[in-house]
């Protein structure tokens, strides 16, 4: 053991020293003396502000802590409950890459376990230690309250440490199973609290019933452990570190998402069976739903600009507003849309296999248009609610739909192009017709005779796809 | 079959490439050999279109890559250095991707499936996905992917790296047998002794630069006598 710890407090160490030499160069980046001059007084300035106007809030202070008390039991619960539920996310002892190749020589997984063990506990003492001691300092509660609460959750803290270890291990419908098994315990541990009247000072039962728990887990601590998604979550923990991201500006690369629990939880049999080989979009739906999954969070910012550029242009009376709202909807939709098309070619496999372009249009085209719908009705709905009904408006709104299907299949079609050739040129007369089309949608609420270039899109786009179809494959 | 034409790659301002030049003729196998970072690595890359290149031309059996990409994308196959599967894939399903995209019918596609995987000896790991298969296994399956569809050229990347002696022997031999049937092979190696079994040529990079080519006999008598 004693090897164990002076290896273990190396690594610690060295970790320590390059995290410190990161954060040096991060801040060499962003401060400069002049910065952390003033950084440094405001932040003095602002504690002394702060400190006056605690003081000044005494009696409501004195208030909450007399309030608080009756919450006791449903706190401490609640607190317990969501230690737990961390273990969702991560198994709070930290075994990272480099200590897991510690096992390789003669070191014991179980000795480098409990000195990991020790530092989170060490950690958590010293974290809520100091942050009791700033509380003493700077709030009016009183120090006997604040030590009561510090000594409870204190336990709580400590007493979690092995139960989120032990839960995280934990796989599928099981976790959930547990989950929803602490969600019922909780339910009668509270209606026994009010059934029996128990007072706040009674929740030390339930850290009795947690320090049961622990004893419980213990021999268990380091059986059926999945060790890969612990090293994985602690090497992340570990080096997340948000200014070095931030100043390294990794925070802005993608960072691939995880989910072991769901991936194994909704992995279905079904799913791993072959596709059938003469469906071959089948296949390429799967990989664009995956792509775009990937990008979902871009998809939910779309979906609100979208709804906030027509909520606000449309409140505002006139029409052209209103068109140029849809105008704007409709450009966001499609470059955007057109930027997901473009993302899964950057996939490594994806690039080195030759592209079946037919196919690989359709299947998007398949899971575009829900997205389309989508569009089309937040636009529908603003659009009628701001307007009175007419079979003129209802006309309109169908201009928009074929122009917004138009101009995406144009879009589509030149990225396909420049795939394939790498000086590729739009025709001149594609561009123009597709900016006179942005006019129309602008301009089609306030003049509604523009509605008759729809006339010119469908002329146009079915004489291209049938005088020059797209030929790649 | 393929032609490389004064290849220049210039990542930022340095060069990597520079004046590059050479070609592989058909049912040849062409080792690419040199040190590490002569260049090996980013020629593949730009063959396969991850690289962009600054100058020069790559023609694939008279289809310019710069004027269509897929259709000279349908005349090669790549085998990585480091597999690179997706993990929403599982290994037959990685092949249907291969078959579809190469446009092989199904007939042919199920028996070469079979046959490799057999070969390979993963026909227990079909439904299973990346992350449940080893380094090696999932070498396995790039390996078939690849040789799943019959093309003109087949781009190599440290072919033997990471599969086991038996594997590596069977794709030594099934190489061969490719170069036989008119498939052309440009592959990098270290393991020099592998090269010499294998090639007919080699092309010897320094610094992004061609610095030798010629018979792999040549080479070897080259080797020997910068040894002795």
């Amino acid at each position: 053991m004693k090897s164990t710890i002076h290896l273990m407090r190396f690594l610690k160490k060295s970790r320590l020293r390059k995290k410190q030499k990161l954060y040096k160069l991060a801040f060499g980046v962003a401060f400069d003396l002049t910065i952390t001059i003033y950084t440094g007084l405001f932040a003095i300035m602002f504690l002394f502000i702060a400190y006056d106007s605690l003081k000044q809030l005494e009696a409501v202070f004195l208030e909450y802590q007399a309030n608080i008390e009756s919450f006791f039991p449903l706190i401490v619960i609640g607190l317990i409950f969501g230690m737990i539920a961390l273990s969702f996310q991560h198994p709070s002892i930290n075994i990272t890459s480099a200590e897991w190749k510690l096992t390789s020589l003669p070191f014991s997984i179980r000795n480098i376990w409990l000195y990991s063990l020790w530092i989170v506990i060490k950690k958590r003492f010293v974290v809520l230690s100091l942050l009791i001691m700033l509380l003493v300092l700077i709030t009016p509660f009183s120090s006997l309250f604040l030590i009561k609460w510090y000594g409870v959750i204190l336990s709580v803290f400590l007493l979690t440490v092995i139960p989120q270890w032990y839960f995280f291990q934990i796989q599928g419908f099981k976790k959930i199973g547990v989950y929803l098994l602490g969600v019922l315990s909780i339910g009668v541990i509270r209606l026994a609290f009010v059934l029996f009247e128990l007072n706040a000072e009674s929740v030390w039962i339930l850290i009795i019933l947690l320090f049961g728990l622990n004893v419980w887990i213990w021999p268990r601590r380091l059986k059926k452990i999945n060790w890969m998604q612990v090293i994985e979550k602690s090497d992340s923990k570990e080096w997340n570190m948000f200014f070095i991201n931030h100043m390294s500006r990794m925070d802005q690369v993608k960072q691939q998402r995880r989910n072991y629990f769901l991936q194994t939880l909704f992995t279905s049999k079904k799913a791993k069976l072959p596709f059938p080989y003469q469906q071959p979009a089948k296949l390429m739906r799967k990989l664009w739903r995956r792509s775009i999954n990937q990008e979902v969070h871009i998809i939910y910012m779309m979906m609100f600009s979208i709804l906030a550029i027509m909520i606000v242009l449309s409140l505002r009376e006139g029409p052209l507003l209103q068109g140029i709202a849809i105008m704007l909807s409709v450009f966001i939709f499609v470059k955007l849309t057109v930027s997901f098309f473009s993302e899964i070619f950057k996939d490594k496999l994806f690039h080195s296999i030759p592209w079946n372009m037919k196919v690989i249009t359709t299947a998007f085209w398949q899971i575009v248009s829900i997205l389309s719908i989508m569009i089309m009705v937040i636009i529908s709905v603003a659009v009628l609610l701001a307007n009175t009904w007419s079979w003129w408006l209802v006309a309109q709104l169908l201009f928009i739909v074929v122009a917004l299907f138009f101009l995406l299949d144009c879009e589509i079609e030149r990225k396909v192009k420049a795939l394939d050739k790498k000086r590729f040129q739009p025709a001149y007369f594609d561009q123009v017709i597709g900016i006179l089309t942005y006019v129309g949608m602008a301009v089609s609420l306030l003049y509604p005779f523009t509605i008759s270039y729809l006339t010119i899109i469908l002329l146009y786009w079915i004489a291209k796809k049938h005088y020059f179809p797209l030929k790649i494959d | 079959m393929l032609e490389v034409k004064q290849l220049q790659v210039e990542i930022g301002k340095e060069t990597i490439l520079e004046d590059v030049e050479f070609s592989v003729e058909e049912g040849s196998i062409v080792g690419l050999i040199g040190h590490n970072g002569a260049g090996k690595s980013t020629v593949m890359k730009t063959i396969m279109g991850w690289q962009d290149k600054k100058e020069g031309t790559i023609i694939l059996n008279k289809v310019d890559q710069d004027q269509s990409f897929v259709r000279f994308k349908r005349q090669l196959a790549y085998i990585p250095e480091e597999p690179f599967l997706l993990p929403e894939l599982t290994t037959m399903q990685h092949f249907q991707l291969y078959g579809q995209s190469y446009q092989l019918d199904e007939k042919t596609f199920t028996k070469r499936a079979q046959e490799l995987s057999e070969q390979f000896e993963i026909t227990d790991k079909l439904n299973e996905y990346p992350e449940s298969l080893s380094k090696g296994m999932r070498q396995k399956v790039q390996t078939i992917c690849a040789l799943l569809p019959d093309v003109p050229l087949l781009l190599i990347d440290e072919p033997f790296m990471g599969l086991d002696v038996h594997a590596a022997q069977d794709l030594q031999e099934m190489l061969v047998e490719k170069a036989k049937k008119g498939t052309s092979i440009l592959l990098t190696s270290h393991q020099l002794e592998r090269m010499e079994e294998l090639a007919d040529t080699y092309i010897m990079l320094h610094q992004g630069h061609v610095a030798e080519h010629g018979l792999i006999e040549d080479f070897h008598s080259l080797s020997r006598r910068g040894t002795e």
